[in-house]
Protein backbone atom coordinates (compact mmCIF):
# COMPACT_ATOMS: atom_id res chain seq x y z
CA UNK A 1 0.00 0.00 0.00
CA UNK A 2 1.72 3.17 -0.99
CA UNK A 3 0.69 6.37 0.49
CA UNK A 4 -2.62 8.14 -0.50
CA UNK A 5 -2.22 11.16 -2.55
CA UNK A 6 -2.11 14.51 -0.56
CA UNK A 7 -0.77 12.59 2.67
CA UNK A 8 1.69 13.39 5.05
CA UNK A 9 5.13 12.63 6.70
CA UNK A 10 5.62 13.32 9.97
CA UNK A 11 9.37 14.48 11.46
CA UNK A 12 9.06 13.68 15.59
CA UNK A 13 11.73 16.34 16.09
CA UNK A 14 13.80 15.81 19.28
CA UNK A 15 14.70 19.58 19.38
CA UNK A 16 16.45 19.13 23.05
CA UNK A 17 16.01 16.12 25.65
CA UNK A 18 15.64 18.63 28.75
CA UNK A 19 12.93 18.17 30.33
CA UNK A 20 11.28 19.28 33.61
CA UNK A 21 9.63 15.55 34.59
CA UNK A 22 11.24 12.72 35.68
CA UNK A 23 9.04 10.07 34.70
CA UNK A 24 10.55 6.74 35.05
CA UNK A 25 8.94 5.31 31.93
CA UNK A 26 10.23 7.51 29.82
CA UNK A 27 12.37 6.22 26.84
CA UNK A 28 14.27 9.52 26.95
CA UNK A 29 15.22 9.40 31.16
CA UNK A 30 19.03 9.28 30.88
CA UNK A 31 19.01 12.39 29.14
CA UNK A 32 16.54 14.61 30.08
CA UNK A 33 18.77 17.13 32.23
CA UNK A 34 20.37 17.50 29.06
CA UNK A 35 19.91 20.50 28.11
CA UNK A 36 22.03 20.72 24.48
CA UNK A 37 19.53 21.55 21.67
CA UNK A 38 19.58 21.57 17.77
CA UNK A 39 21.12 24.15 16.13
CA UNK A 40 19.55 26.61 13.61
CA UNK A 41 22.10 25.83 11.20
CA UNK A 42 21.37 21.93 11.76
CA UNK A 43 18.12 22.69 11.54
CA UNK A 44 18.33 24.88 8.02
CA UNK A 45 20.36 21.94 6.93
CA UNK A 46 17.54 19.52 8.22
CA UNK A 47 15.11 21.98 6.00
CA UNK A 48 16.82 21.72 3.33
CA UNK A 49 17.06 18.31 2.73
CA UNK A 50 13.98 17.85 3.23
CA UNK A 51 12.20 20.08 1.20
CA UNK A 52 12.21 18.06 -2.15
CA UNK A 53 12.66 14.74 -1.47
CA UNK A 54 9.37 14.38 0.62
CA UNK A 55 7.74 15.28 -2.70
CA UNK A 56 9.25 12.50 -4.56
CA UNK A 57 8.36 9.67 -1.41
CA UNK A 58 4.87 11.33 -2.54
CA UNK A 59 4.50 13.19 0.05
CA UNK A 60 2.31 17.03 -0.23
CA UNK A 61 2.97 17.94 3.57
CA UNK A 62 5.44 17.58 6.24
CA UNK A 63 4.18 18.01 9.79
CA UNK A 64 7.36 18.64 11.94
CA UNK A 65 6.33 17.12 15.78
CA UNK A 66 8.01 19.00 18.19
CA UNK A 67 9.24 16.81 20.92
CA UNK A 68 11.22 16.58 23.27
CA UNK A 69 12.65 16.43 26.49
CA UNK A 70 9.65 19.12 27.24
CA UNK A 71 9.55 21.91 24.13
CA UNK A 72 8.07 24.45 25.84
CA UNK A 73 11.62 25.09 28.18
CA UNK A 74 12.84 26.33 24.67
CA UNK A 75 12.15 30.24 24.54
CA UNK A 76 9.40 31.06 22.27
CA UNK A 77 11.56 33.18 20.44
CA UNK A 78 13.31 30.04 18.97
CA UNK A 79 10.41 28.59 17.27
CA UNK A 80 9.93 32.16 15.70
CA UNK A 81 13.34 31.68 14.52
CA UNK A 82 12.43 28.17 13.57
CA UNK A 83 9.33 29.63 11.73
CA UNK A 84 11.22 32.57 9.49
CA UNK A 85 13.78 29.15 8.52
CA UNK A 86 11.00 27.06 7.45
CA UNK A 87 9.72 30.04 5.66
CA UNK A 88 12.80 31.30 4.07
CA UNK A 89 14.33 27.43 2.92
CA UNK A 90 11.03 25.53 2.41
CA UNK A 91 9.12 28.38 1.28
CA UNK A 92 5.87 27.00 -0.96
CA UNK A 93 7.83 24.14 -1.95
CA UNK A 94 5.95 21.66 0.22
CA UNK A 95 2.50 22.25 3.15
CA UNK A 96 4.06 22.81 6.53
CA UNK A 97 2.84 21.99 9.64
CA UNK A 98 4.24 22.35 13.81
CA UNK A 99 2.59 20.51 16.11
CA UNK A 100 3.93 19.84 19.77
CA UNK A 101 3.81 17.42 22.21
CA UNK A 102 3.74 19.04 25.91
CA UNK A 103 3.45 17.68 29.34
CA UNK A 104 1.83 20.75 29.99
CA UNK A 105 3.83 21.99 33.36
CA UNK A 106 5.01 25.05 31.86
CA UNK A 107 2.53 26.99 30.28
CA UNK A 108 2.62 31.18 30.77
CA UNK A 109 0.28 33.34 29.69
CA UNK A 110 2.85 34.29 26.69
CA UNK A 111 2.23 30.43 25.64
CA UNK A 112 -1.51 30.83 25.50
CA UNK A 113 -1.30 33.61 23.47
CA UNK A 114 1.09 32.12 21.10
CA UNK A 115 -0.86 29.06 20.76
CA UNK A 116 -4.26 31.20 20.57
CA UNK A 117 -2.53 33.13 17.53
CA UNK A 118 -1.43 30.36 16.39
CA UNK A 119 2.56 32.02 15.87
CA UNK A 120 4.24 28.99 15.02
CA UNK A 121 2.54 26.10 15.78
CA UNK A 122 -0.62 24.98 14.03
CA UNK A 123 -3.92 24.21 14.91
CA UNK A 124 -3.94 22.01 17.57
CA UNK A 125 -0.97 20.55 19.82
CA UNK A 126 -0.73 17.21 21.98
CA UNK A 127 -0.95 16.87 25.53
CA UNK A 128 1.23 13.96 27.61
CA UNK A 129 -0.84 13.26 30.79
CA UNK A 130 -1.73 10.15 32.22
CA UNK A 131 -4.67 11.99 34.25
CA UNK A 132 -4.06 9.01 36.82
CA UNK A 133 -1.23 7.14 38.11
CA UNK A 134 2.08 8.42 39.79
CA UNK A 135 4.68 8.33 37.03
CA UNK A 136 4.60 12.47 36.01
CA UNK A 137 6.69 13.51 38.69
CA UNK A 138 9.36 16.70 38.57
CA UNK A 139 12.40 16.52 39.33
CA UNK A 140 11.60 16.71 43.42
CA UNK A 141 9.48 13.99 42.67
CA UNK A 142 5.99 15.64 42.91
CA UNK A 143 3.22 14.83 41.39
CA UNK A 144 2.36 17.99 38.72
CA UNK A 145 -1.27 16.41 38.30
CA UNK A 146 -2.94 19.96 39.55
CA UNK A 147 -1.15 22.01 37.26
CA UNK A 148 -1.67 19.64 34.14
CA UNK A 149 -5.68 20.33 34.97
CA UNK A 150 -5.48 24.08 35.79
CA UNK A 151 -3.39 24.09 32.29
CA UNK A 152 -6.04 21.99 30.75
CA UNK A 153 -8.98 24.33 31.58
CA UNK A 154 -6.57 27.37 30.83
CA UNK A 155 -6.56 25.59 26.99
CA UNK A 156 -9.94 25.41 27.33
CA UNK A 157 -10.66 28.67 28.17
CA UNK A 158 -8.67 30.05 25.70
CA UNK A 159 -9.80 27.94 22.67
CA UNK A 160 -6.77 26.25 22.17
CA UNK A 161 -7.61 22.80 20.48
CA UNK A 162 -5.26 20.17 21.40
CA UNK A 163 -5.61 16.06 22.36
CA UNK A 164 -3.79 14.06 24.87
CA UNK A 165 -1.61 10.50 25.42
CA UNK A 166 -1.68 8.33 27.63
CA UNK A 167 1.06 5.76 28.73
CA UNK A 168 -0.41 2.60 29.29
CA UNK A 169 1.53 1.12 31.59
CA UNK A 170 1.96 -0.34 35.08
CA UNK A 171 0.88 2.28 36.84
CA UNK A 172 -1.70 3.89 35.14
CA UNK A 173 -3.41 0.32 33.99
CA UNK A 174 -5.56 -0.04 36.68
CA UNK A 175 -6.96 2.92 36.21
CA UNK A 176 -7.20 3.01 32.42
CA UNK A 177 -11.88 2.76 32.69
CA UNK A 178 -11.32 6.33 34.84
CA UNK A 179 -8.93 7.91 32.42
CA UNK A 180 -11.27 7.12 29.30
CA UNK A 181 -14.04 8.33 31.04
CA UNK A 182 -12.00 11.77 32.58
CA UNK A 183 -11.02 12.54 28.26
CA UNK A 184 -14.52 11.28 26.94
CA UNK A 185 -16.31 13.48 29.59
CA UNK A 186 -14.61 16.30 28.55
CA UNK A 187 -14.64 15.79 24.71
CA UNK A 188 -11.19 15.26 24.65
CA UNK A 189 -9.38 12.79 22.04
CA UNK A 190 -6.91 11.16 22.97
CA UNK A 191 -4.30 8.24 22.14
CA UNK A 192 -3.72 4.83 24.16
CA UNK A 193 0.28 4.41 24.23
CA UNK A 194 0.92 0.75 25.48
CA UNK A 195 4.65 1.36 26.93
CA UNK A 196 6.82 0.47 23.68
CA UNK A 197 10.01 1.75 24.19
CA UNK A 198 12.59 1.92 26.98
CA UNK A 199 16.14 3.23 27.44
CA UNK A 200 17.11 -0.18 29.82
CA UNK A 201 16.07 -2.83 30.99
CA UNK A 202 14.99 -2.50 34.45
CA UNK A 203 12.26 0.31 32.50
CA UNK A 204 10.62 -2.66 30.92
CA UNK A 205 11.04 -4.73 34.39
CA UNK A 206 9.22 -2.25 36.28
CA UNK A 207 6.63 -0.66 33.35
CA UNK A 208 6.11 -3.00 30.53
CA UNK A 209 2.60 -5.01 30.17
CA UNK A 210 1.81 -8.47 29.07
CA UNK A 211 -0.30 -9.09 26.11
CA UNK A 212 -3.35 -10.00 28.11
CA UNK A 213 -3.18 -6.96 30.24
CA UNK A 214 -2.85 -4.84 27.08
CA UNK A 215 -5.71 -6.85 25.08
CA UNK A 216 -8.05 -6.53 28.25
CA UNK A 217 -7.38 -2.85 28.82
CA UNK A 218 -8.13 -1.97 25.41
CA UNK A 219 -10.96 -4.41 25.10
CA UNK A 220 -12.12 -2.12 28.24
CA UNK A 221 -11.81 1.07 26.72
CA UNK A 222 -13.55 -0.09 23.27
CA UNK A 223 -16.25 -1.20 25.34
CA UNK A 224 -16.50 2.01 27.12
CA UNK A 225 -16.42 4.40 23.86
CA UNK A 226 -19.48 1.92 22.66
CA UNK A 227 -21.84 2.57 24.97
CA UNK A 228 -20.63 6.69 25.67
CA UNK A 229 -23.40 9.00 24.94
CA UNK A 230 -20.64 11.07 23.02
CA UNK A 231 -18.27 8.41 22.26
CA UNK A 232 -14.76 11.07 21.99
CA UNK A 233 -12.40 9.02 20.30
CA UNK A 234 -9.72 7.09 21.36
CA UNK A 235 -6.95 5.91 19.57
CA UNK A 236 -5.31 3.25 18.43
CA UNK A 237 -9.21 1.64 19.25
CA UNK A 238 -10.51 4.04 16.44
CA UNK A 239 -8.01 2.87 14.20
CA UNK A 240 -9.18 -0.76 15.16
CA UNK A 241 -12.81 -0.21 14.94
CA UNK A 242 -11.65 0.59 11.29
CA UNK A 243 -10.14 -3.05 10.62
CA UNK A 244 -13.15 -4.40 12.28
CA UNK A 245 -15.27 -2.96 10.09
CA UNK A 246 -13.44 -3.44 6.63
CA UNK A 247 -13.16 -7.12 7.70
CA UNK A 248 -16.65 -7.16 7.83
CA UNK A 249 -17.42 -5.33 4.62
CA UNK A 250 -15.33 -7.83 2.70
CA UNK A 251 -13.80 -6.38 -0.19
CA UNK A 252 -10.16 -5.63 -2.00
CA UNK A 253 -7.59 -6.38 0.54
CA UNK A 254 -4.57 -3.73 1.06
CA UNK A 255 -1.56 -4.23 2.68
CA UNK A 256 1.07 -1.78 3.73
CA UNK A 257 4.16 -1.59 2.37
CA UNK A 258 7.06 0.15 4.37
CA UNK A 259 9.06 1.12 1.79
CA UNK A 260 6.59 3.42 0.47
CA UNK A 261 4.45 3.67 3.44
CA UNK A 262 6.56 4.57 6.16
CA UNK A 263 5.48 7.77 7.65
CA UNK A 264 7.04 8.63 11.09
CA UNK A 265 10.72 9.87 11.44
CA UNK A 266 12.53 10.66 14.33
CA UNK A 267 15.37 13.04 14.01
CA UNK A 268 17.33 12.77 17.02
CA UNK A 269 19.03 16.05 18.37
CA UNK A 270 22.10 15.59 16.59
CA UNK A 271 20.43 14.88 13.68
CA UNK A 272 20.64 11.21 13.56
CA UNK A 273 17.10 9.99 11.68
CA UNK A 274 15.78 6.97 12.66
CA UNK A 275 12.26 4.80 11.93
CA UNK A 276 10.06 4.04 14.58
CA UNK A 277 11.00 0.58 15.01
CA UNK A 278 14.48 0.78 15.69
CA UNK A 279 14.98 4.17 17.46
CA UNK A 280 18.04 4.95 18.72
CA UNK A 281 19.17 1.33 18.68
CA UNK A 282 23.51 1.22 17.79
CA UNK A 283 23.60 1.07 13.82
CA UNK A 284 19.91 1.41 12.91
CA UNK A 285 20.06 5.24 11.85
CA UNK A 286 19.15 5.45 8.66
CA UNK A 287 21.96 8.44 8.48
CA UNK A 288 21.56 11.76 9.22
CA UNK A 289 19.34 14.54 7.82
CA UNK A 290 21.50 17.28 8.90
CA UNK A 291 24.31 16.22 6.60
CA UNK A 292 22.62 14.44 3.93
CA UNK A 293 19.63 14.47 1.75
CA UNK A 294 16.46 12.16 2.94
CA UNK A 295 15.78 11.07 -0.27
CA UNK A 296 19.85 9.80 0.36
CA UNK A 297 18.56 8.56 3.91
CA UNK A 298 15.50 6.39 2.41
CA UNK A 299 17.74 4.33 -0.04
CA UNK A 300 20.17 3.66 2.18
CA UNK A 301 21.06 0.30 3.08
CA UNK A 302 20.47 0.51 6.48
CA UNK A 303 16.84 1.38 6.07
CA UNK A 304 16.73 -1.23 3.14
CA UNK A 305 17.62 -3.90 6.03
CA UNK A 306 15.13 -2.18 8.23
CA UNK A 307 12.33 -2.40 5.23
CA UNK A 308 13.11 -6.36 5.26
CA UNK A 309 12.77 -6.99 8.54
CA UNK A 310 9.26 -4.98 8.67
CA UNK A 311 8.44 -7.32 5.77
CA UNK A 312 9.65 -10.26 7.59
CA UNK A 313 7.67 -9.61 10.91
CA UNK A 314 4.36 -8.93 8.72
CA UNK A 315 5.49 -12.89 7.17
CA UNK A 316 5.72 -13.76 9.80
CA UNK A 317 3.04 -12.49 12.04
CA UNK A 318 0.37 -11.30 9.86
CA UNK A 319 0.13 -14.03 6.83
CA UNK A 320 -2.33 -16.09 8.28
CA UNK A 321 -4.42 -13.48 9.97
CA UNK A 322 -7.96 -13.41 8.68
CA UNK A 323 -7.74 -9.91 9.38
CA UNK A 324 -5.04 -8.80 7.25
CA UNK A 325 -5.64 -7.16 4.30
CA UNK A 326 -8.06 -5.25 6.35
CA UNK A 327 -5.64 -4.52 9.43
CA UNK A 328 -2.94 -3.34 7.15
CA UNK A 329 -0.28 -5.19 9.20
CA UNK A 330 1.47 -1.33 10.41
CA UNK A 331 1.96 -2.87 14.19
CA UNK A 332 3.78 -6.02 12.98
CA UNK A 333 6.07 -4.28 10.71
CA UNK A 334 6.46 -1.29 13.19
CA UNK A 335 7.05 -3.42 15.79
CA UNK A 336 9.71 -2.05 18.45
CA UNK A 337 11.87 -4.70 20.45
CA UNK A 338 9.53 -4.67 23.19
CA UNK A 339 6.52 -5.51 20.45
CA UNK A 340 8.09 -8.24 18.85
CA UNK A 341 8.68 -9.85 22.28
CA UNK A 342 5.01 -9.46 22.39
CA UNK A 343 4.06 -10.86 19.07
CA UNK A 344 6.78 -13.60 19.70
CA UNK A 345 5.49 -14.82 22.88
CA UNK A 346 1.84 -14.29 22.68
CA UNK A 347 0.36 -12.91 19.20
CA UNK A 348 -0.71 -10.32 17.79
CA UNK A 349 -3.01 -7.76 20.46
CA UNK A 350 -4.23 -5.84 17.07
CA UNK A 351 -6.05 -9.46 16.10
CA UNK A 352 -7.19 -10.22 20.21
CA UNK A 353 -8.83 -6.38 19.74
CA UNK A 354 -10.44 -6.90 15.37
CA UNK A 355 -11.87 -10.28 17.16
CA UNK A 356 -13.39 -8.76 20.36
CA UNK A 357 -14.85 -5.54 18.12
CA UNK A 358 -16.56 -7.83 15.34
CA UNK A 359 -18.15 -9.57 18.41
CA UNK A 360 -19.52 -6.27 19.82
CA UNK A 361 -20.67 -4.62 16.52
CA UNK A 362 -21.90 -8.18 14.37
CA UNK A 363 -25.29 -7.96 15.11
CA UNK A 364 -25.64 -4.30 15.02
CA UNK A 365 -27.28 -2.09 12.02
CA UNK A 366 -24.02 -1.05 10.90
CA UNK A 367 -22.97 -4.85 10.33
CA UNK A 368 -26.24 -5.75 9.07
CA UNK A 369 -25.78 -2.83 5.99
CA UNK A 370 -21.89 -4.01 5.51
CA UNK A 371 -23.22 -7.33 5.10
CA UNK A 372 -26.57 -6.34 2.55
CA UNK A 373 -24.10 -4.63 0.41
CA UNK A 374 -21.19 -7.15 0.45
CA UNK A 375 -23.96 -9.37 -1.16
CA UNK A 376 -24.27 -7.37 -4.06
CA UNK A 377 -21.60 -6.30 -6.88
CA UNK A 378 -20.10 -3.76 -6.38
CA UNK A 379 -17.67 -2.81 -9.49
CA UNK A 380 -17.70 0.91 -8.43
CA UNK A 381 -15.44 0.16 -5.54
CA UNK A 382 -12.45 -1.92 -7.57
CA UNK A 383 -10.33 0.58 -7.53
CA UNK A 384 -6.87 0.32 -7.26
CA UNK A 385 -4.63 3.57 -6.30
CA UNK B 1 -2.05 41.57 21.80
CA UNK B 2 -3.10 40.62 24.89
CA UNK B 3 -4.72 37.51 25.29
CA UNK B 4 -8.11 37.08 25.47
CA UNK B 5 -9.89 33.89 27.25
CA UNK B 6 -13.17 32.73 25.69
CA UNK B 7 -14.26 32.01 28.65
CA UNK B 8 -13.99 32.96 32.14
CA UNK B 9 -12.20 30.28 34.13
CA UNK B 10 -14.12 29.39 37.10
CA UNK B 11 -12.27 28.45 40.44
CA UNK B 12 -13.89 25.26 40.39
CA UNK B 13 -13.23 24.28 37.09
CA UNK B 14 -15.07 21.35 34.86
CA UNK B 15 -11.52 19.78 34.31
CA UNK B 16 -11.23 19.65 38.09
CA UNK B 17 -14.59 18.35 38.41
CA UNK B 18 -13.84 15.30 35.82
CA UNK B 19 -11.16 14.42 37.51
CA UNK B 20 -12.83 13.66 40.76
CA UNK B 21 -15.71 12.41 39.31
CA UNK B 22 -14.22 9.84 36.49
CA UNK B 23 -11.98 8.83 39.63
CA UNK B 24 -15.36 8.18 41.97
CA UNK B 25 -16.73 6.38 39.10
CA UNK B 26 -14.23 4.04 38.13
CA UNK B 27 -12.27 2.63 40.68
CA UNK B 28 -9.16 1.39 39.76
CA UNK B 29 -9.48 -2.34 39.16
CA UNK B 30 -6.42 -4.15 37.75
CA UNK B 31 -7.40 -6.23 34.49
CA UNK B 32 -5.11 -8.61 35.73
CA UNK B 33 -6.68 -8.95 39.07
CA UNK B 34 -10.20 -8.73 37.66
CA UNK B 35 -10.58 -9.72 33.59
CA UNK B 36 -12.21 -7.09 31.84
CA UNK B 37 -12.50 -9.25 29.41
CA UNK B 38 -10.81 -12.56 28.01
CA UNK B 39 -8.20 -11.54 25.42
CA UNK B 40 -8.32 -15.18 23.73
CA UNK B 41 -11.94 -15.06 23.45
CA UNK B 42 -13.71 -12.20 24.35
CA UNK B 43 -17.21 -12.67 26.24
CA UNK B 44 -19.48 -10.76 23.94
CA UNK B 45 -22.66 -12.64 25.35
CA UNK B 46 -23.68 -9.40 27.33
CA UNK B 47 -24.34 -7.78 24.70
CA UNK B 48 -23.59 -3.73 25.13
CA UNK B 49 -25.90 -0.91 23.06
CA UNK B 50 -24.17 1.26 21.39
CA UNK B 51 -24.76 4.65 21.50
CA UNK B 52 -25.83 6.97 18.81
CA UNK B 53 -22.64 8.99 19.02
CA UNK B 54 -20.65 5.15 18.46
CA UNK B 55 -23.06 4.23 15.96
CA UNK B 56 -22.14 7.55 14.28
CA UNK B 57 -18.60 7.08 14.03
CA UNK B 58 -19.28 3.39 12.65
CA UNK B 59 -21.30 4.89 9.82
CA UNK B 60 -18.54 7.54 8.92
CA UNK B 61 -16.46 4.60 8.25
CA UNK B 62 -18.92 2.26 6.37
CA UNK B 63 -19.59 5.58 4.64
CA UNK B 64 -16.59 5.47 3.13
CA UNK B 65 -16.06 1.82 2.84
CA UNK B 66 -19.31 1.99 0.61
CA UNK B 67 -19.28 5.01 -1.55
CA UNK B 68 -17.23 5.02 -4.94
CA UNK B 69 -14.07 6.34 -5.38
CA UNK B 70 -10.59 5.42 -3.30
CA UNK B 71 -11.76 3.09 -0.22
CA UNK B 72 -10.83 3.56 3.26
CA UNK B 73 -8.02 1.04 2.91
CA UNK B 74 -6.81 3.98 0.71
CA UNK B 75 -7.51 6.57 2.58
CA UNK B 76 -7.11 5.46 6.30
CA UNK B 77 -3.80 6.56 7.26
CA UNK B 78 -4.23 10.27 6.22
CA UNK B 79 -8.33 9.96 7.38
CA UNK B 80 -7.06 9.03 10.96
CA UNK B 81 -3.98 11.41 10.83
CA UNK B 82 -6.12 14.46 10.10
CA UNK B 83 -8.67 13.35 12.30
CA UNK B 84 -5.75 13.19 14.95
CA UNK B 85 -4.26 16.13 13.91
CA UNK B 86 -6.97 18.56 13.66
CA UNK B 87 -9.63 17.52 15.57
Amino acid sequence: MAAPPNSAIDFVVKLSKYCNLRCSYCYEFEELGDKRRMSLDGLRAFFEHVADAVGRYGRRRIDFIWHGGEPFLIPLEYYLAIGELQREVIGERVEVLNLVQTNLTVLTDRHLEFLQQKRFFSEWIGVSFDVYGDQRVDVLGRLRTETVLANIQRLRDAGVAFGAITVLARNTLPHIAAIYRFFDSLGISFRILPFYKSAFESQVQAHALDYAEIVDALTAVFDAWLASPTATRVFPVDDYLAYALAALAGGDKRFYDPATGETVFLIDTDGATYGVADTYAPGRAYGNVFAQDFGELLSSPVRAQAVADAKARTEKHCKRCPYHGYCPGTFAADATPEQRRMLDRDGCPVRALITHIIGRVEHTEVASRLADTRAQPQPALAIDV
Amino acid sequence: MKLQPKKPASHCSAVALAFAAALAAVPAVAPAAAPLTSAVAPDTSAQIVPSAAALARMNQFTQTMLRPGPRWIELWPEVIHVEAVRR
